[in-house]
């Protein structure tokens, strides 16, 4: 099983936008809904009138765990949460916390995040998020 | 609908061999609970005209039998995949596919003596290996089973004294039973000081890395008085599926997952059954928050306290709802798709043959999940036809 992410035709703008450390997923422009993961049809109400945007990158922590096990993919050591991710617009998502203690009591559920583009070993850029409170 | 009672199992056995079984492969793992399988039910291979398999070639099964089958069903949906054959199957032989299905499973889990696996989690574009796998790390069964587990924790207040219960109540079951892997009594010290895997989820509570392989005959309740087991009547059934990728982040409602409520009030509905008419219970624990996720799910406690009834002891030994009593995925086996087992150990229930056997019990349900939080399926057996 390859790990690196590979793309699709209908994920490409996600990348693309991901090298540009732009957060960019879809919005239904007939029910107005954002959704994730990328897709030529809205999952909500099956419209394929859907167009890619920049999102803020405005998110919280909705739940993690902190894997205790290093990651040979990027080279990376543990500890190292891996967190379901709530977008401002909606969505959720996998990604991980960084530039924040890896322990229980510094990673609060529903604190504050913003993302955070990091480059992992050969990796493509990856979607992070960072506590929102270092950014201001 | 289906009437309740109205298909039975004639047939059902293990691998002779589980936990370290190097010499098999999966295939040979399955093949080997297929054979058991058929002489338990004193059938021959070409007594069979159905066959499912999960996670395997089912063409290659049919061949290495020696089956020709007139249905097939090759859903492979993860660990809850057999229970969902089983419910495809009672379908098939009720629209007159087939009269006579032979369900099989075999995972060289700890041996990885193993043939590419047909459960194509994280082939490359996939949602989950574009978007999951990546940060999931190296044990992603951990980490994404895990993801609903704190908020749960912030928002019911589940302690992890109550979470080391699950381990501790199903090491009880297991110390009665001589095919467990683990069966030293545990407490919840050991269990909290067993070494971290991915906060908070610990050694001992997650599931154990075994080689196993099993199968179940099923067919119509008529037939079934002609066979020299005990017939286990199917009552009821239910299945779902959430989402199609690995991670929970996609599911709509992580901590009060909507598919374990579909599945197991269809379950419920078509068994013509209540919470109070069950007497054993089996909820697949990858982990051991799944059956407290389960308990809640399926509806047998209300949301927020499965921790707190697990903690009082109702699912352990002399309880109220025994609940895994072969031991569980943590402490009897757990191959990497653990629902044929869990099937399997009802069986012996409802046959009164189990090694931990719960005195008088009548009915069993079985609970299983796929893949984490992406599909489940729920079967209540009984040892009567209503």
């Amino acid at each position: 099983m390859s790990l690196l992410p590979r793309a699709l035709p209908e994920t490409q703008s996600f990348w693309d936008g991901a090298e540009s450390e732009r957060l960019r997923i879809q919005r239904c422009a007939d029910c107005g809904r954002h959704y994730f993961p990328p897709a030529p049809v809205c999952p909500f109400c099956t419209s394929r009138e859907v167009a890619w945007e920049d999102l803020s990158g405005r998110a919280t922590l909705y739940s993690f765990v902190i894997t205790a096990s290093p990651w040979p993919l990027w080279n990376l050591a543990p500890p190292f949460s891996v967190a379901t991710i709530a977008l401002e617009e909606g969505p959720r998502l996998l990604s991980t916390v960084v530039d924040c203690e890896q322990t229980p009591e510094a990673l609060k559920i529903d604190m504050p995040l913003v993302a955070a583009w990091r480059t992992f070993g050969d990796g493509p850029k990856l979607l992070c998020f960072r506590p929102a409170g270092d950014v201001s | 609908m289906i009437k309740p009672g109205s298909f039975a199992i004639v047939g059902a056995a293990e691998s002779t061999d589980i936990g370290t079984v190097p010499h098999l492969s999966s295939t040979g793992l399955a093949l080997d609970g297929a054979v058991n399988a058929l002489n338990d039910a004193g059938l021959k291979a070409s007594d069979i005209d159905g066959l499912a398999v999960g996670h395997l070639p089912v063409g290659n099964m049919a061949q290495q039998l020696g089956i020709y089958p007139r249905w097939v069903d090759g859903t492979s949906i993860g660990g809850c995949s057999w229970i969902y054959h089983l419910r495809s199957a009672i379908a098939a032989i009720n629209a007159g596919y087939c009269s006579t299905v032979l369900i099989v499973y075999g995972e060289s889990g700890r041996s990885h003596a193993t043939l590419p696996n047909a459960y194509d989690v994280g082939r490359p574009g996939s949602i989950e290996q574009q978007f999951d796998i990546a940060y999931a790390g190296a044990n992603l069964s951990a980490t994404l089973f895990g993801q609903p587990l704190a908020r749960y924790m912030a928002t019911h207040g589940l302690t992890e004294a109550q979470l080391a219960m699950v381990a501790v109540a199903q090491r009880e079951w297991a110390a009665k039973n001589p095919r467990a892997k683990l069966k030293t009594p545990t407490s919840v010290d050991e269990v909290l000081a067993s070494p971290m895997i991915a906060w908070p989820i610990r050694r001992a509570m997650t599931c154990l890395v075994s080689d196993a392989g099993g199968a179940m005959i099923v067919t119509s309740a008529e037939r079934a008085r002609d066979f020299p087991t005990r017939p286990v009547y199917v009552l009821g059934s239910g299945s779902a599926m959430e989402n199609g990728g690995c991670s929970p982040a996609g599911t709509r409602n992580p901590m009060e997952p909507d598919f374990i409520r579909t599945s197991g009030r269809e379950a419920f509905a078509s068994a013509g059954l209540t919470h109070a008419d069950i007497d054993h219970l089996m909820i697949y624990d990858a982990f051991a928050h799944n059956p407290i996720f389960g308990l809640e799910g399926l509806g047998f406690v209300p949301t927020g306290e499965a921790g707190g009834f697990i903690e009082a002891g109702h699912t352990r030994p002399g309880g109220v709802l025994p609940m895994n009593t072969n031991g569980g995925g943590l402490a009897y086996a757990h191959s990497g798709a653990y629902g044929m087992l869990c099937m399997l150990e009802a069986v012996r229930q409802m046959r009164g043959q189990a090694a931990a056997q719960v005195s008088g019990a009548r009915t069993s349900l079985v609970h299983g999940w796929g893949g984490f939080w992406s599909a489940c399926a729920t079967v209540i057996f009984a040892n009567e036809r209503p």
